[in-house]
């Protein structure tokens, strides 16, 4: 279950409408790489990782990503507030206006709604853990070509804290894949699912908690 | 900065060191000086919750202690005053 928190991860503060950066910051909530992405992709997939530090890791940094969601549609928002119909007209504006208004509709910034198409959930932790990792890389990516298209500096702040965010859960993320891996190979044998393979998985988690699993507790 | 800004302020920086802590943890579940950085965090920012809520409303639906319902009051988060 979850709870919300009335307050932002990152403060945004920007006083300063700018439809036209509006357009393209709102990629970072309903766009491939976009944070409602993240949060599904890893919500979606943590039913299936095999240790108990996976399911901590997917399931905080799936919570994270909700906390940016609200980050980026916060910022979207404040981008468009008190527009006036010639500044809408003039910015390009206008073909989002005609079917949001400027309520916040998850898209990328080409106008492609939010579609699950974007993410896998492959019921194999290392494809499953692969993209994770190349997801982050992506996100991290766009928001380097926000940071080169923004001007206002209320903007670049929470830009570059998301940014930074992309960065920690790669290592995190590159982290699980080590963890994961380290206990395939226990028995020097790792080409299975061990979220599928049932007998196999049993195996490495028996080499697993003899070892280390009671001293991490 | 005005007292409710500071203790909004802090309650993100104090959050954050925790979720930073808590990321690592997961994946190091056995490092005891993360694990203090964490207790030391989890304590500053109860503190400073507790702080904020008794002035400026609850920050949960969960935490409402005063006899009004105070949760539904703005500005709300996305709206840039807090």
């Amino acid at each position: 279950m979850w709870l919300y928190e009335k307050r932002l991860q990152f403060p945004v503060e920007i006083k300063k409408a700018d439809p036209a950066f509006a357009k393209v910051m709102i990629t970072q909530l309903g766009g491939p790489d976009g944070e409602l992405s993240a949060s599904l992709r890893y919500m979606s997939q943590r039913y299936v990782m095999p240790y108990p530090q996976l399911k901590a890791m997917l399931t905080e940094i799936a919570t994270e990503e909700l906390a940016h969601v609200e980050i980026v549609s916060a910022m979207v928002y404040q981008l468009t507030k008190n527009l006036t119909i010639d500044e809408i007209k003039k910015n390009g504006f206008d073909v989002y206006f005609v079917d949001h208004t400027t309520g916040i509709y998850p898209q990328a910034a080409a106008g492609i709604p939010h579609r699950a198409e974007f993410y896998q959930s492959k019921g194999d932790p290392i494809a499953d853990l692969c993209e994770d990792l190349a997801a982050e890389q992506k996100a991290r990516v766009v928001y380097e070509n926000l940071l080169r298209l923004a001007t206002d500096e209320e903007v670049k702040k929470p830009l570059r804290f998301l940014r930074q965010r992309e960065i920690i859960h790669f290592q995190r993320f590159g982290e699980a894949l080590g963890i994961l891996q380290h206990h395939l190979n226990a028995d020097n044998y790792y080409a299975f699912n061990p979220s599928f393979d049932e007998d196999e998985r049993k195996k490495t988690l028996t080499c697993f908690d003899k070892k280390t699993y009671h001293k991490a507790k | 900065m005005n007292k409710e800004k500071m203790l909004l302020d802090k309650i993100q920086k104090y959050d954050f060191a925790l979720q930073e802590a808590s990321l690592f943890l997961n994946s190091h579940p056995d490092d005891h000086c993360a694990m203090d950085y964490y207790q030391y965090f989890k304590k500053l920012l109860k503190e400073a919750k507790h702080e904020y809520e008794k002035d400026f409303g609850p920050l949960t639906s969960r935490s409402n202690h005063a006899d009004q319902w105070k949760y539904v009051y703005g500005p709300w988060p996305w709206e840039g005053g807090k």
